[in-house]
């Protein structure tokens, strides 16, 4: 969704990349001109000096005018209307509707992984921006994972931090290597602002397989008492696998295990049935590209929002209207002028 | 939805436009000595779509008069963000700063922990909810904090975590090795003109558009190699504004000399000097102003003063604010519709470029 950030001015123009559209007025006034000189040359080809007007008419310099000014005075007030000027203060009162989304990152070794370009997790966290991207009103949290689960980011609206902080995020910031994604499911769960939890959903985003930490029947017990959904997302390459980049003694090389590299592949099976026991979706993302504005979209919006609190803030009052109306008369006036006047003239 | 339905009224004459511009489109005759050449001529593709430019122009009637009418839709994240000031405090901690002419609670303290309390009130707010004529506290804007005496040091960058500044200026000590005393007011300030004026590429932040320094010192410049007015011409060439406090009493102050075994502190007087005309010259370069502290209620008026001098705007806020859908593209049904305005500007130049181009006529007026 568009976000807009601005200072408190007195004045505001807040689409100042309308102004690159007078470039296409530019081309419509090059193209009048052009015709103009073409009508002069067809006109003299049709009939000799003395009985072009007889035959064809004439027009005074005004109506010539009306014909091609009115038009571009009308494209210019658009423009105008579109830059959306603003100014003087309203006070307004808007409730707060959204949904809480947690997102549930997995920042295990695997994750670094380069079967996914760039890496796993590096596309796994542009995914939680494009999200966040569309969203207005709705408060996201993040957890991240590993052999051990923590609440990073707090619920909150301000998408700003929200975006800085997980940009900093890094295998590092867990300890303990694993994939306990049934103790980050109760940690998530828990993390919820309020009680009422049909606006509620976890997003999980992971490579991993997990046995040990039960997660479908936590994915099942939040549903079932809170009402919590949860989709999930898998990433990596399912057939092949990744192998996971490692820095051991100063050499870079790959993870191994008993001396062979390990390769690490999507296991989508736990994230089918934790997305089904919710009533979520698994989005089996492998190596693609997934439109996250469909995703959103599609399983996150349509959930019912929840009212966290009714605003009130100070903002500036959009004038578009304003140039708006004056294009309009243009318009009008172009018209009244064709039907009523160059009639007369034919 | 709507906030003025009622332009939408506008919208009967697009049903009359569509009947005059197309339907009775008057077929426009041109005198010419014989016709009969024309009649088996086949009507060409640009008869048939002849039509097209006039419906561009209903089409972007109708648009326009539903912006009109100001269709809007709660859905749009607006974050106003804070104008923030960045404040470098520089303290004085030279010998001097302790002469014991402040009070705080009716005890007499020296000038270095009168100043103390009073700055931790200014930075973070003198009560939970503030009054009018308290100090409110600089939630929003960087401070940081420069101490000086033979030296001038750096003891916190800019920051917004003002319990951090605060706790940092409360282990400020006075200077008790002489050969680090002295009161070097040129370095101090060329030193904060650097953390001001690097502050920009440092934090990325490009909102800050006004930087202060405070300045308080109870004495000449005696140390140091830059001049005061040389620093604080730099100061004005960088754009930042320097409030200069001179503190204490001139003439005779009552410095602690030693305790008594039975915990009275013992003074003796002492002459001191503040050179007042420096730091008057030193704000009036830079626009900022000096302020005379000779006892703790004037030293609180003086950052009440510099507090209502430097106002922050507004804090930073995010809420959802209705989205102009003439002005903003909207998702609607899975697709992204474009913003109304803006569809209606592209009908009205693809019109006047087809009318001409494709439909160019060579009458006048058309």
């Amino acid at each position: 969704m568009y976000t807009r950030a601005v200072f408190m001015t007195d004045f505001e123009i807040n689409q100042k990349e309308s102004f690159q559209l007078l470039w296409f007025v530019v081309v419509v006034v090059a193209l009048m001109v052009y015709a103009s000189y073409w009508k002069v040359r067809a006109r003299r080809r049709f009939a000799s000096k003395e009985m072009i007007s007889k035959l064809l008419g004439d027009s005074s310099l005004w109506q010539r005018l009306a014909v091609t000014g009115l038009p571009l005075l009308g494209l210019l007030f658009l423009v105008l209307a579109l830059a959306d000027l603003r100014w003087g203060e309203v006070q307004r009162e808007m409730p707060q509707k959204g949904i809480e989304v947690m997102f549930l990152l997995d920042v295990s070794k695997s994750m670094l992984a380069e079967d996914v370009k760039p890496n796993r997790l590096t596309r796994a966290k542009q995914m939680i921006l494009d999200t966040i991207d569309e969203m207005a009103g709705d408060r996201v949290g993040l957890t991240l994972f590993a052999g051990e689960a923590k609440q990073r980011i707090p619920m909150t609206n301000h998408y700003e931090d929200f975006k800085l902080l997980l940009n900093e995020v890094s295998p590092d910031d867990l300890g303990i290597g694993g994939s306990r994604l049934g103790d980050a499911i109760r940690v998530a769960a828990a993390s919820f602002l309020s009680e009422r939890n049909d606006h509620q959903v976890i997003v999980i985003l992971t490579d991993g397989e997990d046995q040990e930490s039960e997660p479908v029947k936590y994915a099942k017990e939040a549903y079932e008492d809170r009402g919590i959904r949860i989709h999930s997302i898998g990433l990596g390459d399912v057939r092949q696998g990744g192998r996971v980049p490692s820095v051991e003694n100063g050499v870079e090389g790959y993870l191994q295990f008993q001396g062979e590299q390990v390769w690490s592949k999507l296991d989508g099976k736990v994230l089918a049935d934790v997305a089904r026991v919710t009533k979520g979706e698994y989005i089996p993302a492998g190596t693609r590209l997934v439109d996250m504005a469909d995703f959103y979209y599609g399983f996150l919006a349509s959930i019912k929002q929840a009212e966290f609190e009714t605003a009130t803030f100070s903002r500036l009052e959009a004038r578009y209207q304003w140039f708006l109306a004056p294009a309009i008369l243009a318009l009008l006036a172009e018209c009244w002028y064709r039907l009523f006047t160059a009639k007369r003239l034919a | 939805m709507f906030e003025h339905p009622w332009f939408l009224v506008l919208l009967i004459m697009a049903p009359w436009l569509v009947w005059r511009l197309i339907y009775q489109r008057n077929h426009q005759a041109v005198s010419f000595s014989s016709a009969l050449s024309g009649v088996d001529l086949p009507i060409t593709y640009r008869q048939r779509l002849r039509w097209i430019p006039d419906a561009l122009l209903v089409l972007a009637f109708v648009l326009m008069v539903v912006s009109l009418a100001r269709p809007r839709v709660g859905r749009e994240q607006t974050v106003v963000q804070t104008e923030g000031i960045a404040i470098e405090l520089v303290v004085d901690r030279s010998s001097s700063m302790m002469a014991l002419d402040f009070q705080i609670d009716g005890s007499n303290v020296d000038r270095l922990e009168a100043l103390k309390n009073v700055a931790s009130k200014f930075l973070l707010g003198e009560s939970e909810e503030s009054k009018d004529g308290e100090l409110a506290g600089r939630v929003s804007d960087l401070v940081g904090l420069i101490v000086f005496a033979g030296y001038a040091d750096a003891l916190t960058p800019l920051t917004l975590d003002h319990s951090y500044l605060v706790s940092q200026m409360n282990q400020v000590r006075i200077v008790n090795e002489r050969s680090e005393d002295g009161t070097a007011i040129g370095d101090a300030i060329s030193l904060a003109v650097e953390k001001l004026s690097t502050l920009d590429q440092r934090s990325g932040r490009e909102d800050i558009k006004s930087k202060v320094m405070i300045l308080l010192t109870d004495g000449e410049n005696t140390a140091g190699d830059v001049d005061p007015i040389q620093a604080a011409e730099l100061a004005a060439a960088m754009g930042i504004k320097i409030y200069t406090v001179g503190m204490g009493t001139k003439g005779r102050a009552p410095f602690p000399v030693r305790r008594t075994a039975d915990g009275q502190v013992l003074v003796q007087y002492q002459m001191v000097n503040i050179d007042e005309d420096t730091l008057r010259e030193i704000a009036d370069k830079t626009g900022g102003k000096y302020f005379r502290a000779t006892d703790s209620d004037s030293l609180k008026s003086i950052y009440q003063a510099i507090d209502d001098l430097e106002k922050t705007k507004i804090e930073a806020d995010s809420f959802v604010d209705y989205k102009e859908l003439s002005l903003r593209s909207h998702r609607y049904l899975g697709y992204s519709v474009p913003a109304l305005l803006l569809m209606a500007f592209a009908c009205l130049t693809i019109r006047l470029v087809l009318l001409q181009t494709l439909f160019r006529q060579i009458l006048h007026a058309s």
